[in-house]
């Protein structure tokens, strides 16, 4: 076989890959592809619901969203339990933020749970 | 997008009221023994579920007490995959961060075995090209780099040029079957 021994040729082959790669790799080339930002029309000022060209023709093009106005604004944050494994810089925690107008998921490791941890977490 | 209300856990730290107060910021907690009042007692279930289907995909050999390094990555992923509850068009993570450009900040699986490629003016002559390490998550301040963790150094570096060695997909190799087909 083209491979040694009992190694399995997945393991073989990466080794080899990983190998000729330390050897050979350079680096890379600049200019290659253009990563400015595509004409994208600002989504924010955009508006949700605008005026159909062929207003007879087109009736299941609907985007709604349900929001509950006494939560708007609103942010909420609590602590998981401890991640199974302390790392090296001694996080054990995650301060798990919710903010409800984005539905956005934030998260801070901690070290500890104490006030201090949690307000320097917040901030 | 700077939220007004804070909702929080019945057992919160004096300490984090206080400041609080102090940037005027009004906050409510929740009952005691009632968790499901609290928005994040969901968001927590989400980001675990992301993470650890995150945490599954890195290298065999990637350090798991490095684990905090991934989270970075995993709120991106995260937040750009849930919609803004404002406007349901964009995404979590455009509604207060903007838009992410893939181009100009390129991601990889978290926990990815990679070479990193060591600049000739800071190797020896005969020194190998690159240097092992594990992808940890894209570099938002600079241009086209992914930040790396090396693990001979346990440092995190932020690199321009690097090889990805995937674990997952195996790159594919040609048997004496194939040759004599």
């Amino acid at each position: 076989m083209l491979y040694h021994g009992q190694d399995s040729p997945k393991a073989h082959c990466q080794q080899v890959s990983c190998h000729t790669v330390k050897g050979h790799i350079k680096q890379e080339r600049k200019n290659l592809q253009s990563t400015k930002a595509s004409v994208l029309k600002d989504a924010l000022d955009e508006d949700f619901f605008p005026p159909s060209d062929t207003p007879n023709l087109k009736t299941n093009d609907t985007v709604y969203a349900m929001v509950d106005p006494s939560k708007m604004g609103s942010a909420s944050m609590d602590l998981t339990g401890r991640f199974p494994y302390t790392s090296r810089r001694g996080n054990q925690y995650v301060l798990v933020g919710y903010h409800y107008d984005a539905n956005y998921i934030a998260a801070i490791p901690l070290k500890r749970r104490t006030g201090t941890e949690i307000t320097n977490g917040w901030k | 997008m700077q939220p007004h209300t804070y909702v929080m856990e019945n057992e919160t730290s004096k300490e984090l009221l206080v400041a609080l107060g102090k940037k005027k910021i009004a906050y409510r907690l929740a009952a005691p023994h009632m968790h499901r009042t609290n928005a994040a007692e969901k968001a927590i279930q989400t980001f675990k579920n992301h993470f650890l289907s995150g945490l599954t995909l890195r290298h065999s050999k990637f350090p798991l007490d490095e684990w905090d390094h991934l989270l970075e990555q995993a709120e991106i992923t995260l937040n750009l995959l849930r919609s803004s509850r404002v406007n349901p068009t964009l995404s979590a993570y455009a509604q207060l961060k903007g838009q992410f450009h893939f181009n100009a900040t390129p991601m990889a699986p978290p926990g990815t075995k990679v070479i990193i490629h060591d600049k000739p003016k800071h190797r020896a002559s005969w020194a190998l090209h690159g240097t092992d390490g594990f992808y940890i998550g894209p570099s938002l301040h600079h241009y086209r780099c992914v930040k790396c963790f090396i693990p001979s150094t346990k440092s995190v570096r932020d690199a321009d040029t690097v090889s990805f060695i995937s674990e997952q997909t195996p790159i594919p190799n040609i048997t004496i079957e194939d040759h004599l087909r």
